[in-house]
């Protein structure tokens, strides 16, 4: 408990004084008690020193009637309590009021509460010795001792009093004064600087406590309107930027939003785990038909194209695990995909904060555009070809179109593949590169995955009911057509006097077809290849000595006969050496022989055999080796292009061979190697007599 | 010099691959197929990863990955080679413990790329 401040003034004021009164009223008391015991102690002396004189005799003669005459005198005064006489054997003489007991008489003097006793010896003339006590009373110094107390008390009362009186106002005041400073500071912590400050008079330190308390709450007060000023002047500053910022991102996003608007690829961003992030260009929206954050890519697109968003869902899983390089991981996430009919396109690229910038782009304009331009390229090409060769063309659809049945329907992959290389080779010839590459693009197809979907199937034989009903009115002929110099040849013979025989072989010899067409196109098409892979062919030798063969019969054969030249090509150049290219027809035996030579590294043996030991055929002697080569699936290359290496082209050429009777010669004259395709005589169709001379 | 098992019924393949890494300092062992790779997995202890096709005859990919699942003797990453076509085969193949895959055809960089990635 603690007491206030007040009280603790007066009691440090009040105590003190009553103190101060208690012990200076003791020191007098005692003193006036010493004072006091000295005047008794005087009187009793001088009371013992009468007695002991004046009562020898009694003593002497035990004369208590002088002992009762002298002690009574002494005891007339009042303050004398009582008075004994003893004798000398101690027998008492006389007694005087109360008894005073006396032990041992040397003892005394001596001070009891009551009274103060003396003994004197009392020594007679005569010889006894006896004693003289005497007790005097205390009672006036008693009497005079709470006198003093009460004087005392009364002035340590007065003296309180007097102190209270004195000191309590002032000590209320200052306690109050203290208590306002106190109160007004104790506001003031809690927040209350609006309260009145106490009032700072007296010019004490109290006062002074309070103006200064005063003081500081003022410059307090000022402090923080400063601050406040400061604030508000900061928060408006805060206000003006955050207005300027907001509109300078309002335009920004107004710019970018133009952009998004206007762009016209679908641009979003997606993290690594697949999920839309943010806003897209309003194409987006579009081409995928929604766009929707925080949905994942592929679910997005699954309603459209499920193999597309299988393949997303893979890939960006594959992305998310970090298992591959991100470029790698990138580059096998689909790049197409068909939303509603449209082909679109996606290019990704990494923009950090592990998110892909996705674009789109709709190509299914470009792809058809590109389709149209193949058609017409197509078309012109086989334009060309029938202008210049209208057999060729019309052998090329006649084979094309058996191979395309082959590829549509067939269900050994053997065949497929044949048909597909035939009709490369054939379309290559032609100058049909896009057929070239459709085929390329199925045969690596079986290559590699070892199947050819009825899909695509079913795509090539659409396509080629394409190209060939584009073809049709051109390849329809009726008659007989005839050359220029055929037909002067044949004018001249009727005008002249000619045999009927040569004059009817020469108009049989019209139908035919000269050797130089198809050996032309070969030697073209050779021209062609090595110069696309680079080999040094340095020249070609078409040599056809006027010979002509039946177009609807061997025009399979000069179609199988691209893949030995392509062969020769592919395998017998190289392209830091010079090779020549021989292409001949001859006539050996009534036979035609149609020869197909090189003079480059020729056939390699070794490897031959090895791969047709791991076919399993038998590989002893080069006759073993020769039917290998003409084997399906035996090729020398180790790789494969888009011209040669898949072991189909030779085989191909066996089997139309075979079912013509025409009989296949490989030789390898000391450098290169040649193929020979000898022809079998058909007297009624192919016998030119004299006519080549004519037509040559 | 690390060691990669190369299994692709595809010669064509099987060579631009090889070559690949070779040409990047790997020593590439081939196989044909499933068994053929068991095989040469057994008789070369040094391939540290395999390169592996998902369509081959005798034992395919899939079933070349599930045998190696089972036997859980090789431990090194295993990196699928498949067409785009085929999601559903790579998530079969990652259950089975394929650590990536590569889309074919593929860029001989990236393929090396993604061998230096994961062989160890």
């Amino acid at each position: 408990m603690s007491l206030s401040i007040r009280y603790k003034l007066l009691f440090l004021s009040v105590v003190p004084t009553v103190l101060a009164v208690v012990v200076v009223g003791m020191v007098l008391v005692h003193r006036q008690a010493e004072r006091l015991d000295e005047r008794l102690a005087g009187k009793t002396a001088r009371y013992s020193e009468v007695a002991s004189v004046q009562l020898r005799s009694a003593v002497a003669f035990g004369d208590t009637a002088t002992a009762e005459e002298i002690i009574v005198g002494i005891a007339h005064d009042p303050e004398v309590t009582g008075a004994q006489l003893y004798g000398a054997n101690h027998e008492l003489i006389y007694e005087y009021g109360a008894t005073i007991p006396v032990d041992d008489p040397a003892a005394v003097p001596r001070v009891m509460d009551d009274e103060l006793v003396d003994t004197a010896a009392v020594d007679s003339l005569e010889g006894p010795h006896g004693t003289f006590v005497i007790g005097v009373s205390r009672a006036a110094l008693h009497q005079e001792q709470r006198l003093s107390y009460k004087i005392m008390a009364g002035v340590a009362i007065a003296a309180a009093l007097l102190g209270f009186i004195v000191v309590y106002p002032t000590a209320r005041r200052t306690s109050r004064r203290i208590r306002d400073v106190a109160r007004y500071a104790s506001r003031v912590a809690n927040g209350d600087l609006e309260a009145a400050p106490p009032a700072a008079d007296g010019g004490d330190e109290v006062g002074r406590t309070a103006a200064a308390v005063g003081n500081l709450v003022a410059d307090l007060r000022h402090l923080m309107a400063q601050d406040a000023a400061r604030a508000e002047t900061e928060r408006e500053r805060l206000e003006l930027m955050v207005a300027q910022r907001t509109a300078q991102l309002e335009a920004s996003h107004r710019a970018r939003q133009l952009v998004l608007d206007h762009v016209q690829e679908g641009l979003f961003t997606v993290g690594y785990d697949g999920v839309l992030v943010g806003e897209c260009s309003k194409a987006t929206v579009t081409m995928l038909d929604q766009y929707v954050a925080g949905q994942t890519f592929a679910s997005m697109i699954s309603k459209h194209d499920p193999r597309a968003s299988a393949g997303l869902e893979v890939g960006f899983s594959q992305l998310a695990n970090d298992v591959l390089p991100l470029e790698l991981a990138i580059d096998q996430l689909p790049k197409q995909m068909t939303v509603r009919g449209a082909v679109l396109a996606m290019n990704y690229a990494a923009i950090g904060d592990r998110q892909l910038l996705v674009t789109v782009v709709d190509q299914t304009a470009e792809i058809e555009h590109a389709a149209t331009r193949e058609m017409e390229e197509e078309m012109t090409a086989l334009f060309r070809q029938l202008t210049a060769d209208r057999h060729g063309a019309r052998r090329f659809v006649e084979d094309a179109r058996s191979q395309i049945e082959v590829i549509g329907s067939s269900e050994r992959y053997p065949d497929v593949l044949a048909a597909l290389h035939t009709l490369k080779g054939n379309a290559s010839v032609i100058g049909l590169n896009a057929w070239v590459t459709r085929c390329h693009d199925a045969e690596t197809l079986i290559a590699e995955q070892g199947v050819l979907t009825k899909d695509a199937r079913q795509g090539l034989v659409w396509c080629w009911s394409a190209t060939e009903a584009s073809l049709a009115p051109m390849l329809e002929v009726n008659g007989v057509e005839i050359s220029t110099r055929d037909f002067a040849a044949l004018h001249e013979l009727a005008r002249g006097e000619a045999r009927w025989d040569m004059l009817r072989a020469l108009i049989r010899d019209v139908v035919l077809e000269p050797t130089a067409l198809p050996l032309g196109r070969l030697a073209a098409h050779c021209r062609e290849l090595a110069s696309r892979q680079e080999k040094h062919l340095a020249n070609v030798v078409v040599d056809d000595q006027g010979i002509r063969l039946d177009p609807e019969r061997y025009g399979a054969l000069w179609s199988a006969l691209t893949h030995v030249a392509r062969n020769a090509v592919s395998h017998g150049m190289r392209a830091d050496a010079a090779t020549s290219l021989w292409l001949r027809t001859s006539r050996v035996d009534g036979d035609v022989v149609i020869e197909v030579a090189d003079d480059g590294p020729g056939i390699q043996w070794e490897a031959l055999r090895q791969r047709a030991r791991s076919a399993g055929l038998p590989c002893e002697s080069r006759d073993d080796l020769i039917q290998a080569m003409f084997t399906s699936q035996i090729s020398t290359r180790d790789s494969v292009d888009e011209t040669a290496g898949r072991g189909v082209g030779l085989a191909a050429v066996a089997a139309l061979c075979a079912e013509l009777g025409v009989t296949i010669e490989v030789t390898t004259p000391p450098r290169g190697t040649s193929f020979r395709f000898r022809v079998p005589a058909d007297v009624k169709r192919e016998e030119v007599g004299d006519a080549c001379t004519i037509a040559s | 010099m690390k060691t990669v098992l190369v299994v692709d019924d595809s010669a064509l393949v099987r060579r631009q691959v090889s070559n690949a890494l070779k040409g990047a300092g790997y020593e590439a062992v081939e196989a044909v197929d499933g068994l053929d790779a068991r095989d040469k997995l057994a008789a070369t202890p040094a391939i540290s990863m395999i390169v592996c096709d998902v369509t081959m005859p005798r034992m395919n990919g899939m079933e070349f990955l599930g045998s190696l699942a089972q036997d859980g003797t090789f431990k090194g990453a295993i990196l699928m080679l498949t067409t785009e076509g085929k999601p559903e085969l790579i998530a079969r193949a990652k259950s089975l413990g394929a650590k990536g895959w590569l889309v074919k055809p593929f860029k001989p960089d990236l393929l090396l790329a993604a061998v230096a990635k994961l062989a160890v």
